[in-house]
């Protein structure tokens, strides 16, 4: 299993910055998870204590929005972070969405106590995965707000 | 030959010559304290004795001390009045019954003589043949004018206040272009003759050997015009200079004194900006499409469905300064400007163009490259006349787009648009969607009154058809290449043929991957073939939504997400919305494509799809007819730029 962690690790662009030695520090940290179709990563309301990195298949967050249909707000693939709020100094903010497979998926699953606490103790590890975790979520933010345009809409 | 002369009392044997040649005589009259064209009767309705007093914002008829009869500078009159008239029906319709008839409307072409064209002038006609006659599409109305009119030509021998016609090369002095030319010299007129048709008129003229030195007194009243501009303005340069200078700060400081009140584009003798009014009767039987002088000063000028492109004075002034002192010569080969001084004097606030130039000048930032004009081509007439064609079927494809067949035998090349028409509603620029040879599929969003009514056709139901136009997708660049298409919203159906194009050439096309992006599911248009694209083997389909419910199983997220491992050698095709386009070349040049090998379609304001109307202007092209497909690193500094 750990040497499954390894091969996922090296092949993602995400941890490209670390040294070997670095890298095998954090796969001790990660396991593999495998997901059926419709398994729920998160549950909006729960604080997570997980952070995935997405290896295979396709994750969806969803809105539960009162009183009509769950609207899907994104689908994440390949490299892309599940439940980086976990990453957040405590206390960790509980999910506003729900993480779910959309397909069969294969995840690489960091339990967020033994990550921060790597973070806090290898700062050039933390540094590292810090910035990945900022990246993302710039890189969500900025997406959002290309959604929030509306392009598409007609315009007045 | 010996230079001839006419004497001043013999004048009106020049009216009778022309009239004798079928020519009715136009020309500068007083009227309402100004020096106007019209009608004129013989020389006694000359303005003999009056000259003018002009500046910035100010124009005064004034005595003079002599009986000079062309002793003025131009008024607010141009012969672009006679040629290019401010009103004009271009095509008429008849519907009954269900046929509908489109024929071009009847024109009147009583030839003109014009009397007293000065250099400018005769400088401006000629920028405005370019326009309407050098161009692939001739405009009939301008063409027939233009060739049955007459110049007689004058030379000034002396300069106005706003003259800077020797800075643009265009006078004093009428070298050639005209039929007959006078030099006004006291008591007779010097007589040059430029072509059969002035030596035609020439021949019905009591003339006489000019007096020797009449012709260095020309020469000396010219040079001596020359050395007395009112004004001057260094041109050569100034294409790459304003467009290196878009954000110049004088920009703003004119704006701030700028009315955007269209006085400067309405005198101007070369401003050709047009709209194109449906006009019907109550029952719709009978219709017609007017065209009316336009200016780019005005909201409509660059407003599509809502969205206007030039939202600030300091946008539409930029437009109208760049566009005649820039981009003019890209797209027909000479400026805009004749040096006439018009648009100065009668600027209600009295903004000066050559101060205007001079002050971007002083601190400007470097020139940048201009594209070179067009090649000429062959010419197609009556491009304003529309086809009639009928609609054979109608696909729904989401709530507010469907996708119409039209019978129509036409060649066109997959990016290239018509001009679909309706005759009592108006006529909209629709990209062509696919096509057999014997029909063609228009995808239309129904946004506004005529697309609306086109998106309500029924099978059967007849509309107008013109084009096709413009330029289309680099298929051929593509041959061997991995391609990227990325489309958002309706932006796939100027995609449509490219797509079919590409899936019917697997050798040509070995990799095709489209990345598809719409609001929500129920937006994705063209679902069949969607499917049918996903299952060859060559084409990667991925479509993505912005919104979506939870029984959707495709990718939610804005379509640049679907942006990587663009190969290296690819070309990729690009349509949507200019926004979706902008972000999407942006990711696709950050994975690595040059900006060269990157492709997108515009859309700006278009009234006659032929290069004349001047509305659908992107910097030095015409979306109609340089685009709408640009290579997307030619109009790159263009696309961030507000205002255009």
């Amino acid at each position: 299993m750990q040497d499954g962690v390894a091969a996922a690790m090296e092949s993602l662009d995400l941890f490209r910055q670390l040294t070997e030695a670095q890298r095998r520090s954090l796969a001790a940290l990660a396991r593999l998870e495998d997901l059926p179709q419709d398994a729920v990563l998160l549950r909006t309301g729960e604080a997570s204590a997980r952070l995935w990195v997405v290896l295979e298949g396709r994750v969806a967050l969803s809105l539960d929005v009162p009183g009509a249909v769950e609207a899907l707000l994104l689908t994440l693939g390949r490299g892309e972070l599940v439940g980086w709020s976990s990453m957040l100094p405590a206390p960790r903010p509980r999910a506003v969405a729900n993480a779910r497979a959309l397909e069969p998926a294969r995840l690489l699953a960091f339990d967020a106590g033994d990550l921060q606490r790597l973070c806090e103790a290898d700062h050039e590890i933390g540094w590292v995965v810090m910035r990945s975790v900022l990246a993302a979520v710039g890189r969500r933010l900025t997406e959002t707000r290309l959604q929030l345009l509306d392009v598409y809409g007609k315009r007045p | 030959m010996t230079a001839q002369a006419l004497a001043r009392d013999d004048l009106g044997a020049l009216f009778d010559a022309l009239r004798a040649e079928g020519y009715r005589v136009v020309g500068p009259t007083l009227r309402d304290d100004a020096i106007v064209l019209a009608d004129l009767r013989g020389p006694e309705d000359l303005p003999a004795g009056w000259t003018v007093r002009q500046g910035p914002g100010t124009y005064r008829v004034e005595r003079r001390d002599d009986e000079a009869l062309f002793g003025f500078a131009v008024g607010q009159h141009s012969w672009k009045g006679f040629l290019f008239p401010s009103r004009e029906r271009l095509v008429e319709m008849r519907r009954e019954d269900g046929a509908l008839e489109h024929r071009p409307a009847a024109r009147d072409a009583a030839p003109l003589a014009f009397l007293g064209v000065r250099g400018c002038d005769l400088a401006a006609i000629e920028v405005q043949d370019r326009t309407f006659m050098r161009g692939r599409h001739v405009d009939p109305g301008y063409d027939a004018r233009r060739r049955a009119a007459f110049v007689v030509a004058v030379d000034c021998l002396e300069a106005g206040d706003l003259c800077f016609c020797a800075s643009m090369g265009t006078g004093p002095g009428v070298e050639r272009g005209f039929d007959l030319r006078l030099t006004e010299l006291g008591p007779r007129f010097l007589v040059a003759v430029g072509s059969a048709r002035g030596a035609s008129v020439a021949a019905r003229l009591p003339l006489r050997a000019a007096p020797a030195g009449d012709e260095r007194r020309r020469r000396d009243g010219l040079d001596d015009a020359r050395a007395h501009m009112g004004r001057t303005m260094q041109a050569d340069d100034l294409p790459g200079l304003l467009f290196g200078n878009l954000d110049h700060p004088r920009w703003d400081d004119v704006a701030a004194r700028c009315l955007a009140c269209a006085n400067c584009t309405l005198v101007c003798p070369t401003c050709f900006c047009f709209s194109v009014e449906t006009v019907s009767d109550l029952s719709g039987t009978e219709a017609r499409r007017d065209r009316a002088w336009d200016s780019c000063f005005t909201v409509q000028h660059g407003q599509i469905h809502g969205a206007t492109f030039r939202p600030r004075i300091k946008d539409r002034y930029r437009q109208w300064l760049t566009h005649k002192l820039g981009a003019w010569v890209s797209q027909f080969g000479v400026s805009g400007c004749t040096g006439c001084g018009r648009c100065i004097a009668w600027c209600p606030v009295g903004i000066d163009l050559t101060e205007e130039v001079a002050a971007i000048r002083a601190t400007s930032r470097p020139a940048v490259a201009m594209p070179p004009p067009p090649a000429p081509a062959p010419a197609v007439r009556e491009p304003m006349v529309p086809a009639t064609a009928r609609v054979t079927a109608v696909r729904r494809e989401t709530d507010d787009v469907v996708t119409l067949r039209i019978a129509h035998e036409i060649a066109f090349r997959p990016g290239q648009f018509h001009m679909l028409g309706l005759p009592a509603i108006g006529e909209v620029p629709i990209s062509i969607a696919g096509g057999d040879g014997r029909s063609v599929d228009h995808t239309i969003r129904a946004v506004g009154a005529v697309s609306g009514a086109l998106a309500a056709l029924e099978p059967g139901h007849a509309l107008g058809i013109r084009g096709p136009f413009g330029s289309a997708w680099p298929l051929e660049a593509c041959v061997g290449r991995p391609v990227v298409v990325v489309a958002g919203g309706v932006g796939l159906a100027p995609l449509r043929a490219a797509l079919d194009t590409m899936a019917a050439r697997p050798l040509d096309y070995p990799s095709v991957r489209l990345l598809y992006g719409a609001r929500t599911p129920a937006d994705l248009l063209f679902t069949d073939d969607l499917q049918r694209w996903a299952a060859d083997p060559r084409f990667a389909v991925r479509v993505t939504v912005d919104h979506a419910g939870a029984d959707w199983r495709g990718d939610v997220g804005v379509v640049t997400r679907l942006i990587t491992d663009v190969p290296p050698d690819a070309v990729a095709l690009v349509c949507g919305p200019e926004m979706m386009m902008g972000f999407s070349v942006r990711a696709l040049c950050a994975a690595g494509l040059p900006a060269e090998r990157a492709y997108v379609s515009m859309e700006r304001n278009m009234a006659c799809a032929v290069a004349h109307c001047g509305r659908c202007q992107l910097g030095p092209y015409f979306v109609c007819r340089d685009g709408p497909v640009f290579r997307f690193d030619r109009i790159a500094r263009l696309f961030d730029q507000e205002g255009f």
